[in-house]
């Protein structure tokens, strides 16, 4: 069920691909056609005269057991993605009886949004099964959950499902948008919030994308973006600003992904916090994410790691260290033991754990508030990213 | 409580072994026997007065053996509850006189203990039995006494022994009726035919024992309308072929009231069971391996909750249920060899006979009544059914694809005419719990359950926990 990959890229990828699992992109009445094998399937099942049985639902497995790195020979973009090992299902066991109705519940969900050709937000959706089966839907967690177990059981993506994830995202800078038939929007021109990314990745694929900019700067923090927006930082550094406020949700991803391969020559740089949080985020814009890993293996960047880094840390005063939390140290683990780590990455990190030490980006503002752009700048020009 | 109405009253140990023989002595006669037991209890309590006993039965003479077993429980007596005499008369089937004894046990000498008193010439009449006359002191616990022979004796009433007709009388002297007992009572009229197993007549006996509420009360009238709404599982186990034990059998039986409604008397839930235990046709405290054996036994793979077990005064196993939909569990095991010994200890305890016997009984009871007796974990998996069957249901029902709702109608086993949500989702419903029952206790099920889809290729078959998702799912490095 590997989805079509339109480019010659794709035969380059050998092995890896056979071995891809992967959530395709379907039409509404494909995906209704699946459901409806499926209940057909668990009837049949029922209804066996000889050997009536629950069927099981398989999933694919979304732990870090089940992923691998699949790097592209022509490009320099590496992926994470999910492969044909399954997690069970079953209504019997009392431990996943419960996920298994929410499968279910969920899907009868979808099915009927699909059939009224709606697009329904993950947080509405929470709302009326919350409504409606308050036993098994009490947070949005369950739900979250229960969409990703049926992506992972239809092998299709969660738009397709008729479901999609608000973006918290925005992007700013030398950058013209064109959505058909609507007007253009400049976003040089905008306030220092900049345009909100829709979470409709529809949309966000019919897009007209035109730039004159030279570098794409993804920033972790809304402050540190709106900080950067405020000073234009785009007219003294022809760049795109990119943020998802915190963790990149597909959305973001996807639009990224579409500036990457809109502009091939555009080098892409992060601007994260020194921690291993950061660090994670990063790793998501770069390879993926190991929980959404059969869609999001598609929107993977090269991105490069500008700041901030060990070097740094000179420019920064000691009283604005912080102690590394426990949350920290166990992403820090989670990242070190990872497959995908590139080795001047695993350095950095490794210095983190031994220093036991953070530290904001922030920081770099005792040395004056215009201090950020000009760090930017210069990392640039010098090359000093990895 | 007391010691006094513990089962340790001496009072009690005395009768239980007397009738214990007594019965004994009737099973071994091969006609029918009467056993009679006689309580005759002074008008006042007054201090000097005694408690006349009689044990009288019609079986085959005694061979005065088994009466120095009452040896040590003679010496742990005070003289004041019990003076160690024994009268007892006694003539076998062949004798051709009836014999008369003063037995002594507090005599210290043995061959003193016996004196024989003046022997009767039958005539050539024939015919057996053994009776056995003791006075006890008639205390503050007489009361308590009584009311412990009544219930044993209802006990014994239980078992229905084929052969056997049991009577006790209590009478107050120089008072009229007021506290007079005698059992049977005339309304108890229960025929057996001969050829019943005493399998059947134990069933039969619990069941007007669950009727009465327990012995503690007359047989209400509701409740014997719904006799047949009671659930009875019934199990065996016997060793006939060892020479360890000849003829070990083993019966346990089970009678269960579903639901208040079955028996509309009691309370909605039953909080507990008193185990009634009977060796060699008689009443007897439970033994501590068959006690053992009741609660490490697996009830929860029959839809029971145990919360706990103890041994009350009495040495009654009483098992405590935790929120169980039945109204009223009674059980019943008995342990008998096949032929009554008389001088024996009485059956030999094998808890494998117990074990095998209780769980033939439970599985009997899941067998008939699949859907009433399903597992704690069965119980479980069900609640979910409805929701389940719901949201397929709606699913279908939602379609404007008229092929697929008909391929869905036509699975399930419906008419074309029969495609509501509400008969869709029964339908399915129905077919779940079918199968939750019949693979319920059954090990890898899971195993063997069909997937959904077809995987293409499995590297490894892993279980995903519950537990294991609750990570924050935002890091997934």
């Amino acid at each position: 069920m590997a989805a079509p990959e339109a480019d010659v890229a794709a035969a380059s990828l050998f092995g890896a691909d056979r071995r891809l699992c992967s959530a395709d992109i379907l039409a509404p009445a494909e995906v209704r056609a699946r459901i409806e094998v499926a209940v057909l399937n668990f009837l049949a099942a029922l209804a066996s005269p000889s050997s009536p049985a629950i069927s099981v639902l398989p999933l694919i497995s979304r732990t870090s057991a089940n992923c691998s790195l699949r790097s592209s020979l022509l490009s320099d973009v590496s992926s994470v993605y999910l492969s044909y090992a399954f997690c069970k299902r079953s209504l019997m066991r009392e431990s996943s009886a419960k996920a298994f109705v929410r499968v279910w519940k969920v899907m009868e969900m979808c099915y009927k949004i699909l059939g009224e050709g709606k697009l329904v937000h993950q947080r509405e959706l929470f709302y009326k099964l919350l409504s409606e089966s308050p036993k098994y839907f009490s947070c949005q967690r369950h739900v979250n959950r229960a969409i990703q177990d049926v992506v992972s059981l239809l092998r299709c993506t969660r738009q397709s499902l008729g479901i999609m994830a608000s973006s918290r995202g925005a992007l700013i800078g030398r950058l013209v948008l064109h959505e058909p038939d609507e007007e253009q929007i400049d976003c040089s021109i905008l306030g220092a919030s900049g345009h909100a990314i829709t979470g409709d990745l529809n949309v966000l694929g019919k897009l007209n994308l035109s730039s004159d900019a030279r570098y794409i700067i993804v920033v972790e923090k809304d402050a540190i973006f709106q900080r950067l927006a405020e000073d234009r930082l785009y007219n003294q550094l022809p760049c795109i600003l990119i943020t998802a406020k915190g963790y990149p949700d597909i959305a973001t991803r996807f639009i990224l992904h579409r500036l990457s391969q809109t502009f091939p020559n555009m080098p892409i740089f992060a601007l994260v916090d020194w921690n291993p949080a950061g660090l994670a985020i990063l790793c998501t814009y770069k390879y993926g994410s190991i929980s959404m890993g059969l869609e999001s293996y598609r929107y993977a960047c090269n991105v490069k790691w500008l700041g901030l880094r060990g070097d740094d840390l000179q420019l920064i005063p000691e009283s604005a260290f912080q102690e590394l939390k426990p949350r920290d140290s166990q992403i820090a683990k989670s990242l070190l033991s990872s497959k995908f780590l590139q080795e001047s990455h695993r350095a950095e990190l490794t210095l983190m754990v031994e220093r036991g030490k953070r530290a904001e980006i922030e920081a770099l503002y005792s040395h004056g508030f215009d201090f950020l752009g000009k760090y930017i700048a210069r990392k640039i020009v010098q090359g000093d990213y990895i | 409580m007391a010691s006094s109405t513990s089962a340790s009253s001496p009072h009690r140990k005395l009768l239980r072994s007397l009738v214990y023989w007594a019965v004994q002595r009737c099973r071994m006669s091969e006609s029918p026997c009467r056993l009679t037991v006689s309580v005759k209890r002074p008008a006042e309590a007054a201090s000097a007065s005694l408690l006349r006993v009689s044990v009288s039965d019609t079986g085959v003479g005694s061979k005065l053996e088994e009466f120095l077993e009452l040896d040590v429980l003679a010496r742990e007596t005070p003289v004041e509850k019990w003076d160690g005499t024994l009268l007892i008369t006694t003539t076998g089937i062949n004798d051709e006189a009836i014999y008369r004894y003063r037995f002594n046990l507090q005599e210290e000498i043995s061959s003193a203990r016996f004196t024989k008193l003046a022997t009767t010439y039958k005539n050539h009449a024939t015919f057996s039995g053994t009776e056995v006359c003791l006075c006890l002191s008639n205390e503050a616990d007489a009361d308590g006494f009584i009311l412990w022979l009544v219930g044993f004796f209802h006990k014994i009433l239980i078992l229905r022994a084929p052969n056997l007709a049991c009577e006790l009388f209590v009478e107050q002297i120089g008072n009229a009726e007021s506290r007079n007992v005698r059992l049977p009572q005339d309304s108890d009229d229960v025929h057996h035919s001969v050829m019943a197993s005493s399998s059947d007549r134990l069933v039969s006996g619990l069941k007007d024992y669950a009727l009465s509420h327990g012995n503690t009360c007359d047989k209400c009238d509701t409740c014997i309308l719904n006799r047949d709404l009671l659930k009875i599982g019934t199990g065996a186990a016997n060793n006939v072929d060892r020479r360890k034990a000849k003829g070990l059998h083993v019966e346990v039986v089970i009678v269960i009231a579903r639901t208040a409604s079955d028996l509309c008397c009691w309370m909605v839930n039953c909080p507990s069971t008193q185990v009634l235990y009977f060796e060699d046709f008689v009443p007897c405290p439970i033994s501590q391996s068959s006690f053992n054996v009741l609660v490490s036994t697996d009830w929860q793979s029959y839809g029971f909750k145990l919360k706990g077990g103890f041994i009350d005064d009495e040495g009654n196993a009483v098992l405590e249920w935790d929120s169980m939909t039945f109204a009223r569990v009674d059980i019943a095991i008995h342990t008998y060899l096949e032929c009554a010994m008389q001088d024996g200890q009485g059956s030999q305890q094998d808890r494998h006979l117990v074990r095998k016997a209780l769980k033939s009984a439970l599985s009997h009871l899941k067998a008939n009544h699949a859907r009433d007796f399903l597992s704690c974990h069965g119980q479980r998996v069900r609640e979910y059914v409805p929701d389940l069957a719901e949201s397929i249901a709606g699913l279908i029902l939602s379609s404007n694809d008229k092929e697929f709702q008909d391929e869905c109608i036509t699975l399930l086993g419906l008419g074309s005419d029969q495609d509501s949500e509400g008969l869709v989702r029964s339908s399915i419903c129905e077919k779940m719990v079918h199968i939750i029952e019949l693979n319920d206790t059954k090990e890898n099920v899971d195993d063997n359950a069909p997937y959904l889809f077809e995987c293409e290729k499995l590297d490894e078959d892993s279980q995903l926990d519950e537990e294991y998702e609750d990570e924050d799912m935002v890091f997934d490095f």
